[in-house]
């Protein structure tokens, strides 16, 4: 059980791409940052649809998106240290 | 500044060589009197050591590759820090770089 | 004791990250912390034979990945996928490191204490 922490959108970064190609089903992703945009498109939609997913709440409300990315699990920052200590590891991508 | 075969060589405040390709035996000698050391066989063991490591990897080795390198080269006895520390005693990494004429180690005891 | 995963994720020479994970490397390993490194993607070019970075005024760090073993950091795992996407072969790097599937690297990053991506 790894959470892995991508911080930069796709189309940024080849984090979250990488990151994909190591994970195991049992781990969760966390959006964080620009990251947060990639749920607008349905390729990504698509590709993180067989994980747990989480989304920091303030990065979605500082870029407007709560609405857009509603079906998705917000968390704020104490959960995200909850989270970073449920999980056995975390990877910063 | 050194002050060698009327030459001068170029080092930075703490007396290390700005160039390691101004660096001999001989210089070594003149640097190691300046650190108040006689250099012996077992001295040029490990300076001999640090410099070939340094040309072939452009860097310092950590004070633990010397020992083991050292330990291999001239017996378990010798390869513990404080066989190098009777050699160099401010530092082995600091003064046997010093002597081979490298750079100062960034992070070093 | 603890495992420590270093993962080169980007290019050399572009950025300091590679050069800084081998810092971080060496570092660890010489305070006896078990380390392993992991090449994925553009990291890949960290272990490229025939580099010359000091034509654009670069530190030649590439030099210093030839001391890994000294610093017994014997465990070099190389993407597969990555390594067939910039057709690169096991004779193109400098170093003996394992190419392994994807798989095999996530199953080494969940034996680890912990996974440094850089």
């Amino acid at each position: 059980m790894i959470l892995h922490h991508i911080q930069s959108s796709p189309m940024q970064s080849s984090a979250l791409k990488t990151c994909l190609r190591y994970i195991d089903p049992s781990d969760t992703i966390l959006l964080s940052g620009n990251a947060v945009n990639c749920l607008l498109t349905q390729e990504w939609q698509q590709r993180l649809s067989p994980y747990k997913l989480m989304l920091l709440a303030d990065d979605v409300i500082a870029r407007g998106l709560q609405a857009r990315l509603s079906a998705y699990k917000h968390i704020d920052y104490s959960d995200f240290v909850e989270q970073t200590l449920t999980h056995k590891k975390v990877i910063s991508w | 500044m050194i002050e060698y075969n009327g030459q001068q060589i170029e080092t930075d405040h703490q007396g290390y060589l700005k160039v390691a390709k101004d660096w001999s035996p001989e210089l070594a000698l003149l640097i190691a009197q300046d650190e108040q050391i006689v250099l012996t066989d077992a001295h040029w063991e490990v300076i001999n050591f640090v410099r070939n490591f340094y040309l072939e990897f452009k860097t310092s080795p950590a004070i633990r590759v010397l020992v083991k390198a050292i330990g291999q080269k001239l017996g378990a006895d010798k390869g513990n820090s404080k066989y190098l520390y009777t050699l160099f005693p401010i530092g082995p990494a600091k003064q046997a770089t010093k002597i081979a004429g490298l750079p100062k180690p960034a992070k070093c005891i | 004791m603890k495992k420590l995963c270093i993962v080169f994720r980007q290019g050399p020479h572009g950025t300091a990250q590679g050069r800084e994970a081998l810092d971080l490397a060496l570092l660890s390993a010489s305070f006896e912390q078990e380390v392993s490194l992991v090449f994925t993607d553009e990291g890949l070019l960290n272990l490229l034979n025939h580099q010359s970075p000091e034509t654009i005024g670069a530190k030649d760090y590439i030099a210093t990945f030839g001391a890994l073993p000294l610093y017994d950091v014997d465990t070099i795992l190389v993407c597969k996928d990555s390594m067939k996407e910039l057709s690169l072969v096991e004779d193109d790097l400098k170093l003996a490191a394992e190419v392994c599937e994807p798989r095999m690297i996530a199953s080494h990053f969940s034996q680890v204490d912990e996974v440094l991506v850089f």
